[in-house]
């Protein structure tokens, strides 16, 4: 779904940091550099990022 | 007790709490995880919900989002409401919540909060309150560490090689100058004791003083370090000031029963 506004560890506003990220990994770079770069240190934060999938677009067409 | 402020970079700080007792240190972590009043939506009012996601979804995403909490808020705790409208093709942000306050807003303005697609509409009030991490997570201002100080003792005629016991800190604290080894920050050391296996444990101990403490503490935004500091200290100084306000009624009433009162 949508990135998670914090981290589910240590509860660290984690969304900010999200749409920088997803433009800049598809331009190719290097996920563990841009983290870096944002200032996500802590593992359990960065993990927040990199297993996160964005399905929400291809629900869009749904309706509850 | 003394507190030096070793750096102090934008939201986050570290100082050196010295001559304090550690159940003291332990007291100061805790109170500033768990006890710092600040706010967080805590009601929402959903009036209209045609998007993909659940309102409890909704409501769970705008509850974490952190708001700036002025000091005037934690004095005399007040309400603040948020009021949300939006509709699709678009993503909503933090920055479209409309406070009712303009000094309390959300810390981040560019927090995806819900995705909508073509035609679908959002209508909704979210209630902030003032609350404690105590009771729910969302709550929680800043996160916390400390490490008992490293206290690193050379003894330079037992070392043979003071280069291979330099370059075994991985923390790069050791250095070699005029053929003797000399620490430069004892405060960046981790006890990880590779120096101590490199030279031999009569060449270098690396101990840990139990009355200094090295504190990191990261703030969330909500509020400035030092003002959670502050806070974090009134908290704790009014908890004690009750505790020993309990415990005299609580000795003077045990001495009158006992007919020495």
């Amino acid at each position: 779904m949508l990135i998670p506004i914090r981290c589910f560890s240590c509860g660290r506003p984690i969304a900010q940091h999200w749409e920088v990220y997803k433009s800049r990994i598809e331009k190719g770079e290097d996920p563990g550099k841009v983290l870096d770069d944002l200032g996500v240190h802590s593992y359990c934060c960065r993990r927040m990022f990199i297993g996160h999938r964005d399905i929400m677009p291809k629900l869009l067409d749904y309706s509850i | 007790m003394k507190i030096e402020i070793l750096e102090s970079k934008g939201n986050t700080m570290r100082f050196i709490l010295s001559n304090a007792p550690l159940s003291l240190a332990n007291a100061l972590r805790k109170t500033l995880l768990t006890e710092i009043p600040c706010l967080a939506i805590h009601e929402v009012d959903i009036f209209e919900n045609s998007s993909v996601v659940f309102d409890e979804y909704i409501a769970h995403r705008l509850g974490q989002i952190p708001l700036i909490t002025p000091k005037t808020y934690i004095q005399s705790p007040r309400e603040v409401i948020f009021s949300l409208e939006a509709e699709g093709p678009k993503m909503v942000y933090t920055k479209d919540l409309k406070s009712s306050d303009p000094k309390v807003k959300p810390v981040y303005d560019n927090m995806p909060l819900i995705q909508l697609g073509r035609g679908q509409r959002i209508r909704l009030e979210a209630k902030a309150v003032i609350g404690r991490a105590k009771d729910h997570a969302k709550w929680q201002a800043c996160i916390v560490h400390y490490i008992m100080k490293p206290e690193i003792k050379i003894r330079q005629s037992k070392i043979k090689d003071p280069k291979i016991c330099a370059q075994a800190c991985p923390r790069k604290i050791l250095k070699v100058s005029k053929g003797k080894l000399e620490v430069t920050d004892e405060t960046k050391c981790i006890s990880c004791m590779e120096c101590v296996k490199a030279c031999g444990e009569d060449a270098i101990e690396v101990k840990h003083s139990n009355k200094d403490f090295i504190f990191t503490v990261e703030s969330f935004g909500n509020m400035k370090v030092k003002e959670l500091l502050n806070e974090a200290f009134n908290v704790l100084s009014q908890k004690l000031d009750d505790f020993s306000k309990e415990l005299k009624s609580c000795g003077d009433a045990g001495a009158r029963s006992n007919g020495q009162g």
